[in-house]
């Protein structure tokens, strides 16, 4: 019984950081394309890919190539400059600070906090104009 | 049903002490953290403090922090590494920010051993952040969403009364988990034991509820839906009856309706009677189905005059419902005897009887009636009550007086007739104040038997002819016949000398059983009479019917014959009637030297009488 209850608990906290990393990407995403009612998303990080499969206008994709937005974890590898010129968001700061000439921004965790940035210098290639809520999180440079 | 209560009551307090130490528990876990914040955040305050004076030993100035952090990496270096002496497992996190002009949070130190924030990397916190630079004291900020970390102390590094940074030391939420596992095993138990009472309390409260269900049913008439016997019983023992009327109620005829209509509707009618008894009497009033249409009624005691009101009332409710069945639509009516002096009677169960002595007296006469004291029935006579009856029939006050019977013509004595009286101390007790109170009970069947033997006791005494008046009904009593029928085949020399009188006040309704019982004992030699005859049911046919000897002529019409022609008539021409069938007459009631010359005259053969011999012992 105990030991149920310790595996509920558990659930319990993932399922709860799952739902804010949705709530987050939801905003980001409808900010980044605020006029399409589908958007075709490619993730590497199966936990990203738990919580972007209940945002309603979020497509997922198998291949980077087919997506409008990218977002990254480690693997800095696809990052080509065909792939450069879509949308790429990252999940690890170290490598929105390496790969800041083509990463657009991301969302990542950080000392146990959700933390956003965006590149402005990015944006402003991707004729991107974030929303108010959201220009606190932009970066001149890193 | 006092013992459950306790139980209840004790379940209830054993059920309100689990809930507090259920609802406690969060409390007490509440009450931890409180405590353990304060210790910990008093601690951390030190550790703060020892990085504010090691930033004023290694930095000439706190002024301008990032200014001069950014201007000397190997500084930054040499900081991060004494910050991250502090870095444990429980505050793994140990950082200096400041805030830019934008409001952003930066990093200008980061002790921490892993998740390490670059020099000015912007870093997202709570907004609440912000406060330690209007409050400029330390600050605890306790996280709630968070998976990993549990609080965070805020420590203000002041330079000229400004804040210059912040001193950012994260504690782990693996060391909060820790103490509360501890409490873990206590809040499942509670949990566990609130669980269980609450369950039991539900269970105990399922079977009250059913509990008193089955007994409500058991206690009362599913037919009617008022209480039965079972609950009087329980009423009579816990319940004062002094405090009420007794009332009995019966419906008169139901049989008739019954029998005509059929049980269905014989249901309807006690089912609406029932309501029509509901309706007119108050709450807290009690109702009984006492037997097939009887109720027993306690009404609470007011007035006397009152209570004849609420009986007249309900009789009249009853006398004016149309009972409707299909196109049929009738009427009944209901008869009421009311106990207004329960007190007077020792035991309930008596006091009940004598509502129902009421009920039988307001039957008699004429139905349709209430009747609350024997007086309102019979005009002249006092009737005994039938436990004084009882008592006087047990104490041996029960004997026969015997008036002789006269041959006219000879002037002698040729047999007695057996009354039956009843005597206490002081007064003789006759027959028309107690036989009506007993009939059809079996106080009335041990009155016969015991007159029975006392006559055959006398006839073997004084071997003389004496007559007993018996009813159609005690001839068809089995107790009365078979106890006659034993008692004379087993003294069979009696028989002849024994004469039955049978009276003539009822309806011969049994008339082959009776004829059949009657052969039987004239078989043994016993004569049989038919008494009071020319009033009553009396018809000739009974002649045809069966097997009379002697007839007795009503007293009522010998008394007026000296001076009532029509009443000459009849007895003469009943005289002349069964001289032709050979059946003896004899007159009674001869009163005078004038009846008796009459009886003479139109032949009657034998006479009794005050003026001839009163009814003496012999």
């Amino acid at each position: 019984m105990i030991a149920l209850l310790f595996l509920a608990t558990l659930f319990v906290y993932s399922e709860g950081m799952i739902q804010i990393q949705k709530e987050i990407y939801t905003q980001i995403l409808s900010a980044l394309l605020p006029k399409r009612r589908n958007i075709k998303i490619w993730a590497e990080n199966p936990r990203t890919l738990l919580a972007l499969q209940n945002i309603p206008f979020v497509h997922i994709v198998s291949k980077p190539q087919k997506a409008d937005i990218l977002i990254i974890y480690k693997n800095k590898t696809i990052l080509s400059p065909q792939i450069c010129n879509k949308i790429v968001l990252s999940e690890s700061y170290r490598l929105i600070k390496q790969e800041k000439e083509c990463i657009v921004g991301g969302f990542f965790w950080h000392k146990g906090r959700p933390n956003i940035i965006f590149l402005e210098r990015n944006l402003y290639k991707h004729h991107i104009h974030l929303p108010k809520e959201l220009e606190q999180f932009i970066e001149d440079e890193l | 049903m006092k013992n459950l209560r306790w139980y209840l009551l004790l379940l209830l307090a054993i059920f309100i002490g689990v809930a507090i130490l259920f609802f406690q528990t969060p409390k007490t876990e509440q009450q931890l953290s409180s405590n353990l914040k304060k210790i910990v955040t008093d601690h951390t305050f030190f550790l703060a403090k020892n990085i504010e004076e090691l930033l004023e030993q290694k930095l000439t100035t706190l002024k301008d922090l990032p200014h001069l952090l950014q201007s000397r990496p190997q500084l930054r270096q040499d900081l991060n590494q004494a910050l991250s002496l502090l870095s444990t497992p429980t505050f793994p996190y140990v950082y200096l920010v400041y805030k830019d002009h934008k409001g952003h949070f930066r990093y200008l130190l980061d002790g921490s051993k892993e998740d390490r924030g670059d020099f000015n990397q912007k870093i997202d916190v709570l907004p609440r952040w912000n406060a330690i630079f209007q409050t400029k004291k330390p600050l605890v900020i306790e996280h709630h969403k968070l998976q990993t970390l549990w609080i965070t102390y805020l420590y203000p590094i002041l330079s000229h009364n400004k804040v210059q940074g912040i001193v950012a030391i994260d504690f782990s939420s693996h060391f909060f988990k820790v103490l509360y596992t501890a409490l873990e095993p206590l809040k499942y138990l509670s949990t566990f034991i609130f669980a269980i009472v609450s369950f039991l309390l539900l269970v105990v409260i399922f079977q009250i509820f059913i509990y008193l269900k089955t007994k409500k049913e058991s206690l009362t008439d599913s037919l009617t839906g008022l209480y039965n016997r079972t609950f009087l019983r329980h009423f009579l023992d816990d319940k004062n009856i002094e405090d009420y009327y007794v009332f009995m109620f019966d419906i008169d005829h139901f049989k008739s309706i019954n029998d005509t209509y059929g049980h269905k509707v014989g249901d309807y009618v006690l089912q609406t009677v029932a309501n029509l008894l509901k309706q007119n009497l108050r709450g807290d009033d009690i109702i009984v189905r006492y037997g097939g249409e009887e109720f027993l009624g306690f009404i609470k005691k007011s007035s006397p005059k009152n209570a004849i009101a609420i009986a007249e009332r309900i009789r009249k409710a009853v006398e004016n419902y149309r009972f409707k069945i299909n196109d049929h639509e009738f009427t009944t009516t209901l008869s009421v005897g009311i106990n207004l002096h329960p007190e007077r009677f020792k035991k309930s169960s008596n006091a009940l009887k004598y509502a129902d002595e009421l009920l039988y007296m307001a039957k008699r006469s004429g139905r349709n009636k209430v009747v609350y004291q024997k007086e309102s029935a019979t005009t002249s006579v006092q009737t005994l009550p039938t436990i004084k009856i009882k008592e006087l029939i047990e104490d041996g006050g029960l004997f026969c007086q015997f008036q002789p019977i006269f041959d006219i013509q000879t002037q002698k004595i040729i047999k007695y007739e057996a009354l039956v009286r009843l005597k206490d101390k002081t007064t003789i007790y006759y027959p028309n104040q107690f036989l009506p109170n007993i009939q059809f009970t079996t106080l009335y069947t041990l009155l016969t038997q015991n007159v029975l033997r006392i006559v055959l006791d006398k006839i073997k005494q004084t071997n003389k002819d004496i007559s007993i008046n018996l009813s159609f009904s005690d001839i068809t009593d089995n107790k009365i016949y078979y106890n006659v029928l034993s008692t004379l085949t087993q003294q069979q020399e009696l028989a002849p000398k024994l004469t039955i009188e049978l009276l003539e006040t009822e309806a011969l309704d049994h008339k082959e059983l009776i004829t059949q019982r009657l052969h039987e004992l004239k078989d043994l030699g016993v004569h049989v009479a038919i008494d009071d005859f020319g009033s009553g049911y009396s018809n000739f046919t009974i002649f045809q019917e069966l097997p009379i000897d002697i007839l007795k002529i009503d007293g009522n019409l010998i008394k007026n014959i000296p001076h009532d022609h029509m009443a000459l008539s009849i007895a003469s021409a009943i005289a002349q009637f069964a001289n032709s069938i050979g059946v003896e007459t004899i007159a009674e009631f001869v009163e005078n030297e004038a009846i008796l010359h009459t009886l003479k005259k139109i032949g009657i053969r034998y006479a009794q009488g005050f003026y001839l011999s009163k009814p003496t012992d012999l």
